[in-house]
């Protein structure tokens, strides 16, 4: 065909083009995987920063999320999945990560077991409650993509796992520690004092070279989701000391971390635990635990209309409005989440959610665009200190979803963590392109 | 299924004919026979594409990979690996479903590399925006319904059973549910659904049944239309395979990860 050898000619112009294309050739020719989604992003700040540099409101940011996955043998697969945003205004948010670049192979044995052995630049993901998770050790949070701390470091690894009547076994090595990286100076939300990372210190004089072992084993029994795990190595959270009177410098600490985690399903009620024991120096002595409840109210609304509580030419093809068409959903799935967060350090703690009660309300509009909303309020019952969170998103011409999140500040004057964010009210709109 | 309702079911099949039996010992040897029937299919696989109209005749497409395991003694196992629409490719969920307890049900969500379990109560809940729910999608177990004999007819030039079913789990959206059953293959037509106020809500038609080993029939095309709503679904089945060596295994939630 003409148009391809034309077309051929410009993709080799350069070692990276001819790389890309031996990639795709690779992935046609044996039938691999290719997956992701491009997204264009929009944050706007409703205040202006007030005492730091930056001098702007709004910042627009282009991203890239690809999963590349191959088959390279009988059983055996390589994952390759960069990450990479570029940001206009906010600069610390342009950054690129290796998410994944793994190869597992996997296997059963006579017995009906099973075992899967992993090394590479991998993701590994421990934890059952909504508002954070404490269990979850393995990989360092990637602070520039969202303030929730849902996104992770690629973390170089072995891991061996094996899956068993008795429950699944798993064991890491953990050779390289990834440090976390902090809005600066000029970016937003600034977490309110400047952190030079030059000065950073490590408790173990391996420093990042360190390695961190870690097991878990979990297990299903009839209504309960039941895991357990030891880890030992270098915190992911550092504490913060003073390197000069305007600036702090992380310390990683070395940590022993014993922890539960346990889902608990009756029926519509999920029940959720996360408790962690941490042994290490005074500092990092102590104990941290998320604990709640979700009920969800299947067809919450149906019987406004069951019970013709509503007027019935609300509810009509032709008279709908966004009042009525949610009052008229009868599809809508409603979950109530609660949950108790605490750091057995209260003041001392590195992390804001020391002695903290969440509510939130998850929508599930159960649509043909499968539309999903989660409001939610965390509240500092020491700091007096209220965080709102608004995400909700919805599918558009079938490979686009538009998303948007809203995160408020209120009350943070007493709150050491949260004071400087007072004036960071922001909204991210998001659109991607998934393929 | 139960051996105790297979020993029924024996009962019943030989008895039915010849003795006045009740409408409810013979609806309920319908169901036990038609069960009898797809016995042995050991393990099946197909490619399903959804298709999801509204009022205005707006088409929205997803497709699906459904694999199911039989379970001799219990319900079975069923794997749904969604590629389409895009924003949801790589999810997968895995059913458990079981006659005498609730089902236990698994997604996985690529993105986060996470496996979570979620609770299998929500049946009358939509399948993925669809006019199925997810007790119209999971496997039909004896068990799971009462029933009742009504009578004889012919639907478009087949000899059918019409028989009522009860569904006995109390989070079930529907009051009841008719079956037209056809005679000669023990294949349901066509099913109409009621809802909790007990008025039609819901129309099953099956169609372009193909059979598989020599024993096991498949409906090509599924068509749900919703009365009340004006929308409807049709779900069409392609590829499908039978006995391909699916195990225990590929039924593990630690299989969901691997999935491609």
């Amino acid at each position: 065909m003409k148009t391809s050898q034309a077309s051929n000619k410009l993709w080799c112009t350069t070692p990276l083009q001819v790389a890309l294309f031996a990639i795709t050739g690779v992935q046609i020719a044996n039938a691999g995987d290719i997956r992701g989604n491009i997204s264009a992003q929009l944050d706007y700040f409703f205040s202006e920063a007030p005492q730091q540099t930056a001098d702007w409101q709004g910042s627009g940011s282009l991203s890239a999320d690809i999963e590349f996955y191959q088959q390279v043998a009988d059983n055996v697969s390589l994952t390759i999945r960069p990450f990479v945003r570029v940001d206009s205004e906010n600069e610390d948010r342009t950054h690129a990560d290796m998410r994944e670049f793994i190869l597992t192979t996997d296997g059963q044995t006579d017995g009906g077991s099973a075992w899967e052995f992993s090394g590479g630049l991998g993701q590994v993901f421990w934890g059952v409650t909504e508002s954070r998770n404490p269990v979850d050790v393995i990989n360092q949070i990637d602070n520039l993509e969202s303030v929730d701390g849902s996104d992770k470091l690629g973390q170089l690894m072995l891991s061996f796992k094996w899956f068993n009547d008795y429950g699944d076994f798993e064991v890491y090595a953990l050779p390289h520690f990834r440090e976390r990286s902090f809005i600066g100076g000029e970016g937003r939300p600034f977490p309110g004092f400047s952190i030079d990372r030059t000065a950073t210190q490590f408790e173990s004089s391996a420093g990042k070279k360190h390695i961190d072992a870690a097991f878990r084993w979990s297990r299903s029994f009839d209504s309960w989701d039941l895991g357990l795990h030891y880890f030992a190595g270098t915190a992911r959270d550092p504490v913060f000391v003073p390197v000069s009177t305007t600036e702090l410098a992380p310390r990683y600490q070395q940590m022993q971390q014993t922890g539960i985690d346990a889902l608990g399903i009756y029926g519509d009620l999920n029940v959720k635990t996360e408790l962690v024991y941490r042994q290490g120096d005074e500092f990092e002595h102590h104990a941290q635990a998320v604990s709640g409840v979700e009920y969800t109210m299947v067809g919450a609304l149906s019987p406004l209309q069951e019970k013709e509580l509503l007027p019935e030419e609300w509810c009509g093809e032709s008279t709908r409005n966004p009042f009525t068409w949610f009052l008229c959903n009868d599809r809508l799935d409603l979950g109530l989440v609660f949950e108790y967060l605490w750091d057995e350090r209260g003041e001392l703690t590195t992390q804001p959610f020391q002695n903290d009660l969440l509510a939130g309300l998850r929508f599930a509009f159960n649509d043909e665009r499968s539309s999903d909303a989660l409001v939610g309020v965390i509240r500092d019952l020491d700091h007096s200190s209220t965080t709102l969170s608004l995400e909700a998103s919805t599918r558009i011409f079938e490979s686009f979803r538009l998303s948007t999140e809203l995160r408020a500040f209120s009350s943070t004057s007493e709150d050491p963590f949260l004071r400087s964010l007072e004036d960071e009210d922001f909204v991210r709109i998001d659109l991607s392109y998934f393929f | 299924m139960k051996p105790q309702s297979m020993l029924l079911a024996a009962l019943l099949s030989a008895c039915s004919y010849a003795m006045a039996a009740t409408p409810e010992e013979q609806g309920l040897a319908i169901a036990v026979e038609a069960d009898l029937r797809d016995q042995g299919f050991v393990d099946s696989s197909a490619n399903m594409k959804m298709t999801l109209r509204n009022r205005a005749g707006k088409e929205s497409i997803r497709n699906v990979r459904v694999k199911t395991l039989e379970v001799n003694g219990d319900g079975d196992k069923s794997l749904s690996i969604f590629d389409e629409p895009a924003d949801v490719k790589g999810t997968a969920s895995l059913t458990w479903s079981h006659a005498d307890k609730p089902d236990e049900q698994w997604l996985y969500l690529p993105a986060l590399k996470r496996v979570k379990r979620i609770s299998s109560k929500n049946k009358s809940g939509p399948f993925m925006g669809s006019e199925f729910a997810f007790e119209d999608i999971g496997s039909q177990e004896v068990d799971k319904f009462k029933y009742a004999y009504l009578r004889d007819e012919t639907l478009d030039g087949s000899d059918v059973f019409v028989i009522e079913r009860y569904p006995v789990d109390k989070n079930s959206g529907y009051t009841k549910q008719v079956a037209w059953i056809e005679k000669d293959r023990y294949v349901a037509l066509k099913i109409d659904f009621y809802d909790r106020k007990d008025s039609l809500l819901k129309t099953l038609t099956a169609s372009d049944f193909n059979q598989y080993l020599d024993k096991h029939w498949r409906p090509s095309t599924m068509e749900m239309i919703n009365h009340q709503s004006g929308k409807s679904t049709v779900l069409e089945f392609q590829d499908y395979q039978f006995q391909t060596g699916l195990s225990d295994a590929d039924f593990e939630k630690n299989s969901l990860k691997r999935l491609r």
